[in-house]
């Protein structure tokens, strides 16, 4: 089989593969709705019971897995391809950590209890403050190295400061609050945040979308990509932004959710022929399967517990990719 | 008429400069021979010319000042082979060659048939049609060579910037390529190309030019820059000197007295 049927054939088995899993986290809860009953609950225009549940809990909580998992993917398929680094992920630029401390901040200092949409709204604050300082630090020229210390500075100091809140909470309630949000999950969430995440998401995604053929031509290195034609400033303008503000959105909603935008791309590549350009549609989908999968499970595993997502993420993607660095030990040996 | 026009170039690599006043036109049909001593400027020129790190001076590429140029009009004038072969992805050589018309190609469009013939013909000439569907990290070291030279080809530009193209390449295939840019210059196209292999520049050349220390120390025929005199106050090296075919064959022999490259420093 040649490569562009092979990635025809993946694209179209995890677009498939999305929308089935789309449509099984709409249909898994604790509340046992039959299928009819669901999908006519979710375009109904009553207010009972049933309908609620559909349209204000499952409906925003699939909406948001499967735009956190896109984002992931995308975003990490577009770092590692834009570092040339198989081991880029979407926190390496600073964006999660920083999303993360202006949540706990919202949480510590009372506002999120006053006002819900302060929480998203102080972790979309801080990461574009994060980006900021980071994008300043590597400069108009642009060096890859000065952009990874730049960012692992930034994530350094936002989780001593989100330690810091941690140390100085008064309330061990507070302090459980800003625990449990930080393992990342989709519980609870409403329409609300999906309409808060939205916009910056799809920026982010338009401005990530751009960049495949910078980084089908990235794969010879920076010099020969700029030989071709690349503005290597605008793509890593587009890169850093775009991944700002999509994950800073997912962060911001959702908490941190990670292991997805490491090893989606990783598994994913040997199907797009090593083309980045290929990797980031598929990656996409792939992370947006992920994170539904790894809803519904939480759901299924644990559902009198309330398992975090992120921690199931973590303790599955771990020993997978633990197992990838495995294969690959074993085949460069 | 000229495709590259280089005067009064100078740059400076972490504030210790590298290239001093360099001047020089490069015509069509021209395959120009860049050579010189390790850590003589010859890579830092060919970076300058692409206009990867900062010189001052003036380069007119086609006819058009290279400051002014935008990345894509650029990249379709003139092709650059990088002296680095690192190449982060498994991917396909054809796919990997097919990179060389990212800057024909308008936005959005796929591959057209003229981009898929330049493809083909590009890996025809560099003999690596038969590597077409290997992933390009399993190639050996000289079969990367060829298929990263078949991608500059591919790209069509009437000048071609070459840095150590030929190295790690065996016999067979050092000759053929540098036929294949002695075909290119016979069409009307320039090749600069950079290299160590003096008897190998000395053949295929149609002028040589020599750096040392930054500095252009010899610009002419062959003949006239690979002489006795300059190789033992350039490279401190004694040589063979001889003719085949009428076509001068060099070959370094021995290092030169110490006196002769001691009194150069």
């Amino acid at each position: 089989m040649n490569d562009a049927r092979r990635y025809q054939m993946a694209l179209a088995a995890l677009t498939l593969a999305t929308l089935i899993l789309f449509c099984l986290s709409l249909l898994v809860g604790p509340a046992g709705i039959g299928f009819i009953d669901s999908v006519s609950a979710l375009f109904s225009e009553r207010r009972d019971a049933i309908a609620l549940i559909m349209q204000e809990i499952r409906l925003p909580r699939a909406l948001l897995g499967l735009m956190v998992g896109a984002t992931l993917g995308l975003s990490g398929a577009v770092l590692q391809g834009y570092l040339r680094n198989p081991l880029a992920e979407p926190a390496l630029i600073g964006v999660s950590a920083s999303a993360s401390l202006g949540a706990v901040l919202a949480i510590y200092t009372g506002l999120s209890a006053v006002f819900p949409p302060a929480l998203p709204l102080a972790a979309l604050a801080a990461s574009v403050v994060a980006v900021l300082i980071v994008q300043a630090m590597a400069g108009r020229r642009g060096s890859v190295l000065t952009l990874i210390l730049a960012g692992v500075a930034v994530s350094s100091f936002a989780g001593a400061m989100t330690s810091l809140a941690l140390n100085l909470s008064s309330n061990p309630f507070a302090a459980l609050e800003i625990m449990f949000w930080m393992l990342g999950s989709l519980t609870d969430r409403s329409m609300t945040h999906v309409w808060l995440a939205l916009p910056f998401m799809l920026a982010g995604w338009a401005a990530l979308l751009t960049l495949g053929r910078a980084l089908d031509a990235l794969t010879l290195g920076g010099d020969t990509a700029a030989s071709l034609g690349v503005d290597m400033r605008r793509v890593q303008f587009l890169a850093v932004f775009g991944t700002a503000a999509s994950v800073g959105a997912a962060t911001a909603v959702t908490g941190a959710i990670g292991f997805v935008g490491l090893v989606v791309p990783h598994l994913l590549r040997p199907l797009t022929g090593g083309q980045p350009s290929r990797l980031l549609p598929t990656s996409a989908l792939g992370g947006a399967s992920v994170v539904l999968a790894a809803d519904i499970l939480v759901r299924i595993v644990a559902p009198e517990r309330d398992l975090k997502l992120g921690v199931l993420t973590a303790i599955v993607g771990a020993p997978f990719f633990l197992w990838l660095v495995w294969r690959e030990r074993r085949k460069v040996a | 008429m000229t495709l590259l026009s280089v005067s009064h170039l100078s740059a400076a690599l972490g504030g210790r400069p590298v290239l001093h006043d360099i001047s020089f036109d490069v015509g069509p049909g021209e395959l120009v021979g860049l050579i010189g001593p390790n850590g003589a400027g010859k890579s830092t020129l060919l970076r300058a010319l692409m206009g990867l790190t900062p010189a001052s001076g003036a380069i007119v590429l086609d006819g058009e000042d290279g400051g002014d140029l935008t990345a894509t009009r650029r990249a379709l004038k003139v092709a650059y082979m990088a002296q680095s072969r690192d190449v982060a992805w498994a991917m396909p050589v054809e796919a990997l060659v097919a990179l060389g018309r990212l800057p024909h190609l308008p936005r959005l469009s796929p591959m057209r048939a003229a981009d898929r013939a330049a493809v083909d013909a590009a890996m025809r000439l560099m003999d690596v049609e038969a590597h077409r569907d290997r992933q390009a990290t399993a190639l050996s070291g000289g079969e990367l060579a060829r298929v990263l030279a078949a991608r500059a080809l591919a790209q069509e530009t009437p000048l071609l910037l070459a840095d150590e193209p030929a190295a790690g390449l065996d016999p067979s295939h050092q000759i053929g390529l540098m036929q294949v840019f002695h075909s290119l210059a016979q069409e009307g196209r320039s090749v600069v190309v950079s290299t160590h292999d003096l008897g190998l520049a000395a053949r295929s050349c149609t002028r040589l030019i020599l750096l040392d220390r930054g500095r252009v120390v010899a610009d002419g025929t062959p003949e006239a820059v690979v002489t006795a005199n300059n190789l033992k106050s350039v490279y401190g090296v004694e040589a063979y000197f001889g003719e085949v075919e009428g076509r001068m064959v060099v070959l370094p022999l021995g290092l030169s007295t110490p006196s002769s490259k001691e009194h150069r420093a």
